[in-house]
């Protein structure tokens, strides 16, 4: 079947001028692939909001468990290496988790952005393993339909 | 013979009438790392900065969506961004063929969710076209108008839409008759799409030119979302499709507008370049002398 796709495809795709994949794509982005979500981080005070707004410097991996509630996630708890600064909790998906190979004592750099936060380890030449945006920069990516 | 044959054969599976007929358009999925995103949302804020420097308050703008190259095409994709609207500043009201709802309907979407949903193995272009005061106020306040832009908005999608039919409509062509409706000044009642036809013919306005070989259109006629059937019939016997386009839009623009301005950017592996002009960056997103170059972060 996938190969009949991709035959099909050479033929359908250098006419298929609008991206009528947009809706669906974006709506999954948002739960599967695009780590990017204000809910993806908080601190002890559990508000995500100004977690986005104050996470930067370097934080130390202190533990890496199963997110309570969400069977496909985990919580990744950072701890400031800047004295005095609140230390985090930084939510990413199995298979995220997976790809960058986060452990515990592992050091990362939280990296403000203009859309949020860029998280990148050390040592790690893959560099940037998980973004999170800020409330705006969230709503940008879902589109609404226009209606009366 | 043998490839005819197949084509037949792959013509017999793909006509049920199934939803599933829609997976090459649907079913695709995003997967972006996350040194991608950061990369595409650096862009956006890069975009962002010169559009809030611009000065204007609505811009017509493009992105490269999938590889037209073999048409000499950068941009598949078009819609009309707004710094205010009620939506994010310079989100994007544009034609988009849900899937989910199996129709063609429009969308006020975020800068940055423009962007990103895109072919994410191609450099990402972007095509900004700022107008004159006049031209801008006229096309923003029809863009805004929901019930307009509503009745704008065509029953049944093709990909490869007749510019000059009101049988289909793509992004583009809901654009061009956004445009043709508030540049026209055309009244708000009767048959709008046609009216917006008329006006755009009056005005000489070309679609583009997209030449295919009888393979293609064979290929072309066993899957949904695209279409001949609109076309007429001399040119289906030419392998001519006559369809909307940022090239054609540009163009059209280009022509009638004294006083229009575009920007192109593009981020390659290591800066954004911004390009003031109506030709295009060399492919590759190569800067040109009297081009700006900033630095991704």
């Amino acid at each position: 079947m996938l190969k009949i796709k991709l035959i099909a495809a050479l033929f359908v795709l250098p006419m298929a001028v609008c991206n009528a994949s947009s809706i669906t794509l974006i709506s999954g982005s948002i739960s599967d692939s695009l780590t990017a979500s204000s809910d993806s981080i908080s601190n002890s005070s559990k508000s995500s909001s100004n977690a986005v707004k104050t996470a930067e410097g370097d934080y130390k991996v202190i533990d890496v468990a199963d997110a309570a509630g969400h069977p496909n996630q985990k919580r990744v708890a950072l701890q400031a290496m800047t004295q005095g600064k609140e230390g985090l909790y930084l939510y990413m998906t199995k298979d995220e988790l997976a790809q960058s190979d986060l452990r515990a004592g592992q050091v990362v750099t939280a990296n403000p952005r203009p859309y949020g936060v860029a998280f990148t380890q050390h040592g790690n030449n893959n560099g940037t393993f998980a973004v999170v945006l800020n409330d705006l920069w969230l709503k940008e990516l879902n589109p609404t339909q226009v209606a009366i | 013979m043998r490839l005819l044959a197949l084509l037949l054969v792959l013509g017999l599976a793909l006509c049920a009438p199934a939803r599933a007929n829609y997976s090459i358009f649907c079913d695709q999925q995003s997967k972006l790392s996350a040194e991608q995103k950061d990369r595409l949302f650096l862009f956006a804020a890069a975009i962002k900065t010169q559009m809030d420097a611009s000065g204007h308050s609505l811009a017509v703008i493009e992105r490269a969506g999938i590889n037209l190259d073999r048409f000499g095409l950068r941009y598949s994709h078009s819609g009309i961004s707004l710094k205010e609207s009620g939506n994010t500043p310079w989100s994007v009201r544009q034609l988009y063929y849900s899937c989910d709802k199996d129709e063609p309907l429009l969308y006020d979407q975020g800068l940055s969710g423009f962007l990103i949903d895109q072919d994410n193995r191609r450099t990402p272009f972007i095509s900004l076209v700022f107008l004159p005061n006049d031209a801008e106020q006229s096309l923003r306040q029809t863009a805004l108008d929901k019930p307009v832009a509503l009745q704008l908005l065509g029953k049944g999608y093709s990909a490869n839409a007749y510019a000059y039919s009101t049988q289909f409509q793509n992004c583009n062509q809901w654009v061009m008759e956004v445009l043709a409706h508030a540049w026209g000044h055309l009244p708000p009642d009767g048959d709008l799409r046609a009216a917006a036809q008329a006006w755009l013919a009056e005005q000489h306005y070309h679609p583009t030119d997209v030449r295919v070989n009888t393979l293609i259109q064979l290929g072309g006629m066993m899957v949904p979302l695209v279409h001949s059937s609109d076309h007429p019939a001399e040119n289906r016997r030419h392998g001519l499709f006559q369809v909307s386009m940022p090239a054609s839009l540009d163009a059209f623009v280009q022509g009638r507008v004294p006083g229009a301005e575009r920007v192109e950017m593009c981020m390659n592996q290591d800066q954004i370049v911004v390009h003031h002009g109506w030709d295009l960056i060399a492919p590759g997103c190569v800067a040109a002398p009297g081009d700006t170059v900033l630095p991704v972060l």
